[in-house]
């Protein structure tokens, strides 16, 4: 076990040269791409030449590039990740950033959900009846949510659930404020506060956005568990299990689930990495002020400030759940020692 | 020896049914095993040596199927019993062990409790007594620092003692039967020896009867008791383990034997093999299905099959050659002429 806080430690270590080739690539991404974000304001006309040109020199745009990056790494590490020049000029990037992740891990947290309850059983029951219908069905469920375009998938639960029998709201927008806001999760305050509504108002408006991200993560993890299960099946040790006198489910779930579980522990936990990086078509058909969508409308207005600081959130959002991965990794198979 | 059969099996024939066509990878297969010996399983590669053990344990995997025989242990028909009949069975009564230690146990959990499944699978007891059943096993069995080894993982061990942990497993519920499938070929010679001991020791201490299954002929003269020589799904000789190695009867176990490298023999001669290869069992050979590879072979060899008959007193021989089977042939209408156009060497 000591060896395993020492690798964490040394992977968060780690990730400081990680942050730092990151930020430098994107810093160098956004000023490759043209025009700036004070064209963006001055460009709509709002904002008479001397205006823009103090702006310029407020944000430090008129300084060569690498000492703004050097200025800039110097705000961040002082803990300042600056103001944005688009959204809401003006604003703290914290801010914004603490507003908006909390409506992405909401959404994180339900795809996250139907990904591992659905996605892990169908996964076993599919490869347990290999060649039935059962498994073929699953099968072409999972070819199909893989090749299903998110936001084409989104629109029509939208037009299905929400116009044709309106069942759940289509946008994200009116939720019953809990009474008590400390995570900015709905689902979570609800819990806190005691406030039913919050919580069923949080799963009826999460519920399509959910299923239309979930189900090519769902779609994944199934094809994955089916696989590495199948793997499973035929080793040595499952044979040894059954001529113990083992039963087919015992020798199923078992002995074969918590092996075939490794290998799709990397995929549960990269999808999931990948869910809390933002979802920007989800986001964007069912309007959920997330941290995908907060990051591209900071793209399209060249909001330096923002964009570096997305990036940066969610690189190290990343990062930290390959390391939770690499930490299950070493519960789930006894092989893996750090 | 006592007398008393144990396990009996009568034509069994288990066929494979892949995608390129039926594998009949037993055809005819006819043994028993007696209370308290160690019987032999020798054969080449494909011979269906695994399969004959996993037939009895109703183990055999997609798409293979005991399309008929009977299989008769202490009286009862395996062969007909329900899954849920079998899962009592296996592990209990009938335990087997596997060629490879190195995958025959479950990475994931230690050896402890997987000792003390088996236990608790068959037993009526606590997790905690079957754990403690475990160590005390382990001690039996001679293993150092049980109470350690039991809390451990598999890849903490090595070969040699995981495929004490396999037999440990095996005979945990002291069954009647331990089928052993080339227990010793993953391990090198010294480990080889000392598995080896182990297992006879509790044929002598535990009364188990062992099939054990092998390639080597050195393993088989060191430990069974009775001899069965397998080639292609057919059992072509079958007798006590001094006779087999005095005197051979089967063409094809004389070739076996004198295939054996003896360190005594000049340097210069060559190796002896069998020429040929073991037949394709979708195809097998008409007749007997040694014929093609045997330098006896006669016309009648390539027309009839030959059973597996007692030609000297508890020496069965399944071949053209002993008068049984020739007097049968005869009355067939066999033509004992040498076989024309033969090449194989």
């Amino acid at each position: 076990m000591k060896g395993l806080y020492a690798y964490i430690i040394r992977r968060l270590i780690l990730l400081i040269p990680v942050v730092l080739g990151v930020m430098l690539i994107t810093f160098i991404l956004m000023h490759s791409i043209p025009g700036n974000p004070v064209a963006y304001l001055g460009g709509s006309g709002k904002l008479p030449p001397e205006a823009v040109e103090k702006l310029v020199k407020i944000y430090g745009l008129d300084q060569p590039l690498f000492i703004q990056f050097f200025l800039y790494l110097a705000n961040l590490f002082q803990g300042n990740l600056g103001t944005s020049i688009s959204v809401n000029p003006g604003a703290n990037i914290t801010d914004l950033i603490v507003t908006a992740f909390p409506h992405t891990v909401e959404l994180t947290i339900y795809s996250a959900i139907i990904m591992i309850l659905v996605g892990i059983p169908a996964g076993v029951i599919s490869a347990k009846k290999r060649n039935s219908l059962t498994d073929n069905v699953t099968r072409v469920g999972a070819l199909i949510g893989v090749s299903m375009p998110v936001f084409w998938l989104g629109i029509m639960l939208q037009i299905i659930f929400g116009v044709v029998f309106p069942i759940f709201p289509i946008l994200w927008a009116g939720i019953h404020e809990p009474a008590v806001k400390v995570t900015g999760i709905y689902l979570i305050d609800g819990f806190i506060s005691l406030d039913f509504r919050t919580i069923v108002d949080s799963i009826m408006h999460y519920a399509l956005p959910a299923i239309a991200l979930g189900a090519l993560s769902l779609s994944i993890v199934t094809r994955m568990v089916r696989s590495s299960m199948l793997e499973v099946l035929g080793e040595d040790y499952i044979r040894t299990a059954r001529a113990k006198g083992c039963s087919e489910n015992a020798t199923i779930y078992r002995h074969a689930l918590r092996n075939s579980l490794i290998p799709a522990t990397t995929v549960i936990g990269l999808q999931i990495g990948g869910l809390l990086g933002g979802a920007v078509l989800t986001e964007t058909v069912f309007a959920i002020p997330g941290i995908g969508r907060l990051i591209t409308d900071a793209i399209m207005r060249s909001d330096y400030p923002l964009v570096m600081a997305g990036v940066l959130f969610i690189a190290i959002i990343y990062i930290l759940s390959n390391l939770v991965v690499d930490v299950l990794y070493a519960y789930l198979d006894p092989r893996i020692r750090y | 020896m006592t007398v008393n059969v144990l396990l009996s099996i009568r034509n069994l024939k288990t066929h494979f049914f892949t995608e390129e066509g039926v594998v009949q990878a037993l055809d005819g297969v006819d043994l028993e095993v007696y209370e308290k010996e160690i019987i032999g399983l020798v054969g080449e590669t494909g011979s269906g040596k695994s399969v004959t053990a996993l037939s009895v344990m109703r183990l055999i995997p997609q798409p293979g199927f005991i399309v008929d025989g009977e299989i008769f242990f202490k009286g009862k028909p395996l062969h007909l019993l329900s899954e849920e009949q079998m899962l009592r069975i296996r592990g209990k009564e009938i335990t087997m062990i596997f060629q490879d230690p190195m995958n025959a146990l479950n990475p994931v959990f230690t050896v402890g409790n997987q000792i003390a499944e088996t236990i608790l699978l068959h037993n009526d007891v606590t997790y905690k007594e079957a754990f403690n059943q475990s160590i005390e096993l382990l001690r039996k069995l001679n293993i150092p620092k049980p109470e350690r080894i039991v809390n451990s993982y598999p890849h903490e061990l090595s070969g040699g003692m995981r495929q004490r942990i396999q037999i440990a497993i095996g005979l945990a519920c002291q069954p009647a039967l331990l089928i052993a499938d080339e227990p010793t070929t993953a391990l090198d010679a010294t480990i080889e020896v000392q598995v080896l001991e182990l297992i006879k020791k509790l044929r002598d201490e535990f009364n188990t009867s062992i099939m054990l299954i092998t390639h080597d002929l050195g393993v088989i003269a060191e430990m069974c008791d009775r001899v069965v020589v397998m080639y292609a799904g057919n059992i072509v000789e079958k007798t006590d383990v001094k006779t087999i190695f005095k005197q051979p009867l089967h063409p094809y176990t004389q070739a076996l034997l004198e295939a054996i490298p003896y360190a005594e023999k000049k340097k210069k001669s060559r190796l002896t093999t069998i020429p040929g290869t073991v037949p394709n069992l979708i195809n097998p050979p008409s007749g007997c299905r040694f014929h093609p590879r045997c330098k006896h072979a006669m016309k009648v060899c390539k027309t009839l099959k030959p059973m597996l008959l007692e030609e000297q007193p508890g020496h069965f021989v399944s071949c053209f050659l002993y008068s049984k089977n020739k007097e049968a042939a005869e009355s067939k209408g066999g033509v004992f002429e040498p076989l024309p156009d033969r090449i194989i060497y």
